[in-house]
């Protein structure tokens, strides 16, 4: 009887949990996959049953790790509207934009109890896909960087200033070049809608990436 | 599939049995009955009467005559040999299930026996439409007779009927053809026809069963058992208990809605004025009463009335409705002075002008530097000073309020034990001051046990307090006044106490009906005076308004406020500096806080703590350890003074409930579920008040403790009992009384309880939350709106209930057709103009309207059509001719004229919007010159709404089918528009998304009420549903809340809502078709829309990338433009929303 509403204190904690787990192994993958970092620093792991490749430079985990960390209690509040990773030519213009858009589904509850094995199954497709996306994309420019954002909803911005989850780690209003890309295609890749969660990711792309 | 109706599968056994019984029984009556009565006769003969619902003459009057009059009386329906069914009112499904019988009102019977034979029943007849004869009058009478015009309709349909079907006498609805290829489809069709049909026929015989059962058992007292079985909704017959239950019944007010027809209320009307009476005792009464009538045999508990009595006697009903409704106050007065742009305060006008007397004398402190104040106002015994406002002769006495009045002696009943009771009590209450034993020697058995809900201070010297029992404070003071509960009193004074407050702030949170928490901080800076002006202020103010005194406390938060209260009663006030607050704290019994109540602070004893100094030593982890995370850390902090609870002027509920512990006494089950149905009526009544839903739903049942005596010594009390609860989840949260009472007695099932021994039920209802709110609490007021809009819009949606639209004549159709030729400018571009502003439910609901009468124009074949009047003729072509005029630009399809215009983003999309779901109103236009739709697509219903004439002339017109389909190609004049392949798609996407829903409440139908529109007009040719434009709306407003009534609704494409469903669609759209209809290609657009808002790009992307497979290899190259013209409207929406476009490769 693990039924729980979202007024339920941990229902957001539930869904943030899941949702930060997901998305550190999406963007260690991404980052692999457009071959951000050479491929020398990617181990092989398996989550969700399906092999993932996984940075072990300290520093990026850590990079990673933290911005997470303080998404998450933006995601538990459910604040956070989307978490894009953005990828940069050398020039910091973005050639290629990953959006994780997050939306709560109409019905949330976290009653069933294959709950959370069909998130995982959900999750698992979208890691796949995002394995192969780069039959999708166009190949990126070198010496790419990469930045992490999120798209709060209205206020949320406020109280993260107020709030700092990690010490001198705050966050920055993102500058209009790192979130504005001209000429975009917007490529869909994958939407997942469970009971907790209802999430689409789609990846826009400059036009000319050279 | 048995072709067997379900009642005769049933009459089988026990059924049959029991009928021919019950004949045999009336075979035998009746010569009795006609010795008794001396007018007897024959006219009846042969005639079988079956009375179905409320009739008057009753249906036991009705028995009789028959009996009398040589008929027959059937308490069961066989449709073989019940000749007529006797009804005054029937509603619409029952009228369905016996179309063909004759339906008969009483005054038949009554009459044919006045005129000595038998009469003519054509005349009588319920429903005249059932020949047809008098159409006018079916419309003027309403909703339920448009029904029954169904009727004829059935003759002339019948011979359409195709073999593939089993003929179904009763089930004329099916009317299958030989267009019915898939018989898939066919059965399907079938079964849910069928199960509907069952499930009609199972109310409908539940309804009969109950009647009949009523009026077989007792003919003589059939008002009481008619309205117990009604209210028990089960065909529970303990005749016993009904005499008992016709006694005292009282106030049956909360009957679970089985059916308010009108013959209810009388029913009840006369119930009540015999029994008022009766059942109007106050304690004292019935104490006094009671060796007459011991509780034992007071199985009222079991009475659904006494549980409003009972609320609306109970003290602490009564205090704690109040404050909800202090809280409304408040609010109120909130959102009133925010309305007003202010509120004008005159206490604070007051106290302005006090301060700028005294501001010349040095008296006044000068205002602290801000710091939080919160004010604790508590009026002093507030029963008793309001009791005692107007009686100076009690002041200064002791006076308790109570509700016995007598001398506090009562003579004992047999079964009750009192001394048993006593040394229970005392043994649990062992903490506690043991004011019941002062070392008195005590007759304990003669005194009375009304408990005293307040009592002066000066009783309070003589040892009595609140709760003790009279007889005993009557020995401990014998010159103890008591006065009677006066409610209206309280009110009156709380509500003025209210208004003093509101007069300086409206920072109030209502605490109870005589205490609120003021949140003063603002108020003392802007006015400058210092809390203690301010408390003596709004103390004076309280006196004088209420004539009763008040004691303020004050500190920085809530705690030390409460605490504070304490030491400055009686009317006094006291003001907790912070510096003192340590000293204070810990010489304060931990009872003192707040949230430590009996259970608690005996724990905390065992732990060794007894005031708040003891607790503070205690660390937060052992305290956390000992009372879980939150309580521990709330002591934690609470006894250091620590409390950050804000004032609140409104709080959430956490639970909704009803509880009752008085006079239970059940005998059997069926009244222990008949209590659960109706206190779960109470719950229902409370929930609607509050407009909350739950979820979680606990029953907590108090049993007499094994041992205990069966009498408790306070009459009608609970005794020495044991709780138990338990407690269920509901998948959704609900209001529903009748689903409350349903979980309540499963749990009660569930616990094995003797009822016996029961001696108190309450229900209570969690895991809350608003009944318009959606989940997160946010938007409270847009959820309810839109299921409003769709509750209301059903009824319009479904022809069957909309009479005005069945009943149309020839005139509202010619103006139905204008209205939509108005609506349906075709042209994406033209249209813009005048679509931009019509944003408003007005505007969608005509709309709607238009979009339910396209169905039948729709479906007038040519040859129909020239048999039309003159003026509808007109009109249609008039209709063509406008039409005719845009194959020109209709060709310009592929350039795209939105983004040209390239609208702001925000508003452009709803424009967007708004102009497809416009565009489904031109079919009308275009589907009137489409062929005759086959029969199977014709809507029973709505071709039995139609005109006497147009239905000949369909059936006609059906009949010459076969040269009507071969000419059609050669009649149309306008062949670009109407291919025979363009009617070939229609029928299968008619097919595929009308034929499961469009009879009656199929799953499917459920699903998707936004498309019921659509689907529940099967007859009209558009090839992809209209969508609900409400829907669509709301789509983007409240996904949320909708769904809480029904799952989300999908975005579909005529219906279909899984990716390989649209993909088949999509591919016998463009391979079946040579070119695409404009109407079918915004229809594809606005789907894709809808993925976009409903943030599902994977599928638009897969949709679209197979449309642009599909549509490219065709080898009409207006299928590639087709493309064009959908991927640009896509990548518009796509743009505006995401700001990018899609990459299509």
């Amino acid at each position: 009887m693990a039924t729980l509403t979202r007024q339920d204190l941990n229902f957001g904690q539930v869904v943030a949990d899941i949702l930060c787990e997901f998305l550190e192994v999406a963007i260690h993958l991404i980052l692999y996959v457009r071959e951000i970092y050479p491929s020398g620093i990617f181990q092989k792991r398996k989550k969700y049953n399906v092999p993932v490749q996984m940075s072990c430079h300290p520093e990026l985990n850590q990079y990673i790790q933290d911005t997470l960390h303080c998404v998450k209690p933006l995601i538990q509040k459910n604040e956070a509207e989307k978490v894009v990773m953005v990828i940069m030519d050398k020039e910091h213009h973005p050639v290629e934009r990953f959006v994780f858009e997050i939306s709560q589904p109409p019905l949330l509850s976290i009653s069933s109890e294959t709950l959370l094995s069909h998130v995982e199954q959900l999750l698992r497709a979208m890691i796949l896909k995002i394995s192969v996306c780069d039959a999708v994309l166009d190949n990126n420019p070198p010496g790419c960087t990469f930045t992490l954002l999120v798209h709060t909803r209205e206020a949320a911005t406020r109280n993260m200033e107020k709030v700092q989850v990690i010490k001198d780690f705050p966050w920055i209003v993102a500058d209009e070049q790192e979130v504005h890309m001209e000429e975009a295609k917007l490529i869909p890749l994958k939407t997942m809608t469970s009971d907790i969660l209802k999430m689409q990711l789609y990846v826009e792309e400059r036009t000319q990436k050279n | 599939f048995h072709p067997l109706p379900w009642r005769q599968r049933v009459a089988g056994g026990y059924m049959a049995a029991k009928i021919s019984k019950l004949e045999e029984q009336f075979q035998k009556d009746a010569p009795s009955e006609k010795q008794k009565d001396g007018t007897s006769s024959c006219i009846f003969s042969g005639v079988a009467i079956y009375v179905n619902g409320y009739t008057d003459p009753s249906a036991d009057e009705l028995r009789r005559l028959m009996m009398l009059h040589g008929g027959q009386f059937h308490l069961y329906y066989t449709r073989s040999k019940t000749t007529h069914i006797i009804a005054t009112n029937l509603p619409n499904r029952k009228i369905q299930d016996l179309k063909g019988e004759k339906v008969v009102r009483p005054e038949w019977i009554t009459d044919s026996i006045k005129a000595g034979r038998q009469l003519s029943y054509v005349q009588y007849q319920l429903y005249m439409k059932q020949k047809g004869l008098n159409y006018s009058s079916v419309c003027a009478r309403g909703k339920q007779d448009t029904s029954s015009i169904h009727e004829p309709s059935k003759p002339s349909l019948n011979h359409l009927q195709s073999d593939s079907i089993k003929p179904q006498p009763s089930h004329t609805q099916t009317l299958s053809t030989e267009v019915l290829k898939s018989t898939h489809a066919n059965h399907k069709a079938n079964f849910t026809e069928r199960s509907n049909h069952q499930g009609s026929q199972d109310t409908l015989l539940t309804n009969g069963y109950v009647h009949p059962v009523n009026a077989a058992l007792k003919p003589q007292d059939s008002f009481a058992e008619l309205q117990s079985l009604i209210s028990t909704a089960s065909p529970a017959k303990q005749p016993g208990l009904h005499s008992m239950q016709k006694d005292l019944h009282p106030k049956p007010t909360s009957n679970p809605g089985t059916s308010a027809a009108p013959q209810k209320g009388n029913l009840h009307d006369q119930t009540r004025v015999r029994l008022n009476g009766s059942y109007h005792m106050t304690p004292n009464s019935s104490t006094l009463a009671d060796s007459s009538n011991p509780p034992g045999r007071s199985a009222a508990g079991a009475e659904a009335g006494i549980i409003s009595e009972f609320f609306s006697r109970s003290r602490l009903h009564h205090i704690s409705t109040w404050r909800n409704e202090f809280s409304e106050y408040v609010n109120a007065l909130q959102s009133r002075s925010r309305a007003a742009g202010g509120a004008v305060f005159s206490g604070q006008e007051k106290l302005k002008k006090l301060r700028a007397n005294c501001s010349s004398g040095s008296l006044m402190a000068a205002p602290q530097v801000r710091q939080s104040c919160i004010l604790h106002v508590d009026m002093d015994c507030f029963f008793v000073s309001v009791a005692v406002r107007h009686r100076p002769d009690l002041k200064g006495k002791p006076v308790a309020v109570t509700s016995n009045r007598g001398p506090g002696r009562v003579a004992q009943r047999p079964g009750a034990n009192p001394q048993l009771e006593f040394q229970y009590y005392q043994r649990k209450q062992q903490q506690r001051p043991l004011f019941f034993l002062n070392g008195v020697d005590l007759d304990l058995a003669a005194l009375s046990m009304a408990e005293i809900a307040s009592c002066s201070y000066e009783a309070r010297q003589a040892g009595v307090r609140n709760g003790m029992f009279f007889g005993r404070a009557k020995q401990l003071c014998p010159d103890l006044q008591s006065v009677p509960y006066d409610f209206q009193a309280y009110k009156e004074v709380a509500l003025s106490m209210y208004e003093t407050l509101a007069s300086y702030t409206h920072n109030i949170e209502a605490l109870s009906c005589d205490e609120a928490l003021v949140d003063a901080t603002n108020l003392l800076v802007e006015l400058g005076v210092t809390s203690d002006d301010l408390a003596r202020a709004i103390r004076e103010d309280i006196k004088e308004k209420t004539g009763c005194t008040a004691s303020v406390g004050m500190g920085s938060n809530i705690l030390l406020a409460r605490m504070a209260t304490r030491k400055a009663k009686p009317n006094g006030q006291y003001f907790l500096r912070s510096e003192e607050v340590d000293d204070f704290i810990r010489g304060q019994p931990v009872s003192s806080l707040p949230g430590v109540g009996r259970s608690m602070s005996s724990k905390l004893t065992s732990l060794g703590v007894s005031t708040c100094g003891d607790l503070q030593q205690l660390s937060i982890s052992r305290l956390q350890r000992e009372f879980g995370p939150r309580t521990g850390q709330t002591l934690f902090r609470f006894c250091r003074g620590l409390d950050d609870r804000p004032v609140r002027s409104e709080k959430e509920r956490k639970s909704v409930s009803a509880e009752m512990n008085y006079n239970i006494r059940f005998t059997q089950v069926e009244e222990a579920e008949s209590f659960l149905t109706n206190l779960s009526m109470e719950v229902q009544k409370r929930m609607e008040g509050a407009g909350l839903r739950g979820r979680r739903i606990t029953l907590k049942v108090m049993m007499r403790k094994p041992g205990a005596p069966v009498e408790p010594a306070k009459y009608g009390g609970h005794g020495i009992c044991d709780n138990f609860a338990r407690s269920v989840l509901l998948a959704q949260p609900t209001d529903s009384g009748q689903l409350i009472a349903a979980e309540a007695i499963k749990l009660f099932y569930a616990m094995k309880l003797d009822v016996k021994d029961m001696r108190g039920v309450g229900l209570q209802v969690q895991q809350l939350e608003g009944s318009y709110a959606d989940p997160s609490g946010q938007g409270p007021s847009r959820g309810r709106s839109i299921k409003d809009l769709l509750l209301a819009k059903q009824p319009a949606h479904s022809p069957r209930k909309d009479p005005p639209a069945q009943g149309r004549s020839s005139v509202i159709r010619t103006e139905f057709f204008k209205s939509s030729l108005r609506l349906s400018d075709p042209m994406p571009g033209t249209s813009k103009g005048g679509l931009h502003h019509p944003h408003t439910p007005n505007h969608v609901r005509t709309y709607l309207n238009v979009s339910i009468e396209v169905p039948s124009p729709s479906q007038v074949d040519q040859s129909v059509l020239e048999a039309l009047p003159v003026d509808i003729r007109k009109q249609v072509e008039q209709s063509w001719r406008h039409r005719e005029e845009q194959p020109s630009t209709s060709s310009h399809l592929s350039t795209p004229p939105r983004t040209s215009s390239s609208p702001p983003p925000g508003p452009s999309l709803g424009t967007l919007v708004l102009q497809l779901q416009n565009q489904p109103g031109q079919p009308c236009t275009t589907g009137i010159i489409l062929e005759l739709p086959d029969v199977s697509q014709v809507d029973p219903e709505v071709f039995a709404a139609l005109p006497r004439e147009l239905q000949d002339e369909l059936c006609s017109a059906y009949r010459n089918k076969g040269n009507a389909q071969a000419q059609v190609g050669k009649k149309n004049p306008f062949p670009q528009l109407k291919q025979p392949a363009v009617g070939k798609l229609k029928r299968r996407y008619k097919k595929r998304n009308a034929s499961p829903a469009k009879k009656g409440p199929s799953p499917l139908k459920k699903l998707f009420p936004g498309n019921s529109p659509a689907k529940s007009s099967p007859s009209k040719t558009l090839p992809l549903p209209l969508k609900h434009p409400g829907l669509k709306v709301s789509l983007t407003d409240v996904p949320e809340t909708l769904s809480k009534f029904n799952p989300r609704p999908v975005p579909t494409l005529a219906g279909a809502y899984e990716f390989s469903d649209i993909r088949t669609l999509l591919r016998e759209w463009v391979t079946s078709i040579s070119e695409p209809m404009e109407e079918d290609i915004l229809q594809v657009v606005k789907y894709c829309t809808e993925l976009v808002e409903d943030k599902d790009l994977e599928k638009l992307y897969l949709v679209i990338k197979y449309m642009k497979r599909l549509m490219q290899q065709s080898s009409e190259s207006v299928w590639s433009m087709a493309f064009d013209f959908i991927l640009d409207n896509v990548q518009v929406v796509v743009q505006q929303t995401y700001g990018s476009t899609l990459k299509i490769t």
